[in-house]
């Protein structure tokens, strides 16, 4: 006991060396794991927005001028776009046309928890298919037909598709719906968390893409 | 006392140590975050420049006043003076930057010039939403690559958006500013028109 009180100072004050250095590197090492999970998350999101960008700049080629060349997109409850399918034509050497057709549709991954509110995540899964042209008139689309692309990310927040025209509001028929004729904008939103949450005191990263993309260069002015 | 002496040492050593720990944590924790607002500001701004271009390039060639003229106007010296950009004909209501239906009087795109801080909402998941303020201006330039502000009117404006967020602290800086040159494109009217009153002249 006696050289345990002879030192008792340096006991004390050792300890709470010790215990402010392990605290210390704990916190080092979470900021490093948030900076990593950062990064990705800002990396994936980016790559994902350009292949969206990407695929709504390319819709419409070939397919003639003041016709649609895309859907309506389907709303969930949350008003997240549920589905949406577009499309381009490509012209053969033989003459003969082939239509393009992509379709997002929006997968329930996993729910994260963040502090008091559970979040439902999401994939896009981007379906690929290919039909014949004749006289204009594509061949019926089937199920069987749809072929499964890879593009995508799990951790969506949200994801929405939204056609606008130049006054920023969703052009409608008097049914109520999309008058697909009619949109010159195609706005993409979409926010993403990271697959790696810090517990218990992190604050939910969500990052925020949109852009809105003018997809109606194709009016003919009349002659 | 030596013993004393040396505890006492170790004890600023390790205090200047998690001192500096700290400090860098709060920065790299300050940059992430300022770098997620960033991607946001940017998406934001990109919108707001697409409804800028939106818009029709000049009071004179809105569907209203090509309605009222029966042609699309072909030559800058139609177009509004620089000295009237800004509130003179955009109403009471502002402009709202996202949805221009919403203030239908700020219909062309120098009414844009002279906002400052309006605020914009991005909308986040369940709901949440995150606030920005947006300032714009809009010149006259001779060209695509000019930025020098034009006292005639010629058939290229040049706006430029500036996003804030008082999230990021930099002084008087801003978040970000984006600038593009918008042309007047004479078909754009004519659609713009269309798209209101039918072929012109019907």
């Amino acid at each position: 006991m006696q050289p345990i009180f002879d030192n008792l100072n340096s006991l004390i004050i050792g300890s709470i060396l010790i215990l402010t250095i392990s605290v210390t590197q704990g916190r080092s090492q979470r900021v490093g794991i948030e900076q990593i999970a950062s990064h990705s998350l800002k990396a994936k999101t980016l790559v994902f927005g350009h292949w969206v960008e990407r695929d709504v700049l390319g819709l419409g080629a070939n397919v003639g001028r003041n016709t649609y060349r895309f859907s309506d997109p389907v709303v969930d409850a949350r008003g997240n776009t549920s589905e949406w399918t577009f499309f381009s034509d490509s012209v053969r050497v033989d003459g003969s046309v082939l239509r393009q057709l992509v379709r997002y549709r929006l997968v329930r991954t996993q729910q994260a928890a963040f502090r008091d509110t559970t979040y439902q995540l999401y994939k896009v899964e981007r379906d690929s298919a290919t039909v014949a042209v004749h006289n204009g008139v594509p061949d019926a689309v089937e199920e069987s037909d749809w072929q499964r692309g890879l593009w995508s990310i799990g951790t969506l927040s949200f994801f929405q598709i939204n056609l606008l025209d130049r006054s920023g509001t969703t052009p409608r028929l008097s049914s109520g719906a999309v008058d697909v004729d009619r949109a010159d904008y195609v706005q993409v939103r979409f926010g993403v968390v990271p697959e790696y949450v810090l517990k218990p005191d992190n604050y939910l990263r969500e990052l925020y893409w949109t852009r809105t993309m003018k997809v109606r260069p194709y009016w003919m002015p009349p002659a | 006392m030596p013993q004393t002496l040396l505890s006492l040492l170790a004890l600023v050593l390790a205090s200047l140590l998690v001192f500096n720990q700290q400090r860098l944590t709060t920065a790299s924790q300050t940059r992430m975050v300022t770098d997620e607002i960033e991607l946001a500001a940017s998406g934001l701004a990109s919108d707001v420049l697409e409804f800028a271009e939106a818009r029709s390039f000049d009071e004179a060639t809105t569907p209203g006043a090509i309605q009222t003229l029966e042609r699309v106007p072909a030559l800058p010296s139609q177009f509004s003076g620089s000295t009237t950009f800004g509130a003179t004909d955009r109403g009471t209501a502002g402009c709202d930057l996202l949805t221009p239906a919403i203030t239908p009087d700020c219909d062309d795109l120098d009414d844009l010039n002279g906002l400052v801080n309006v605020p914009v909402d991005i909308v986040l998941a369940n709901g949440r939403r995150f606030p920005f303020t947006v300032s714009t201006a809009v010149i006259y330039v001779t060209g695509t690559t000019s930025t020098a502000a034009l006292a005639t009117p010629s058939l290229h404006k040049r706006i430029t958006v500036r996003v804030r967020s008082k999230f990021v602290r930099r002084g008087l800086s801003d978040v970000l500013e984006a600038t593009r040159v918008i042309s007047y494109d004479p078909i754009k009217a004519e659609k713009d028109h269309e798209d209101v009153f039918g072929p012109i002249g019907t």
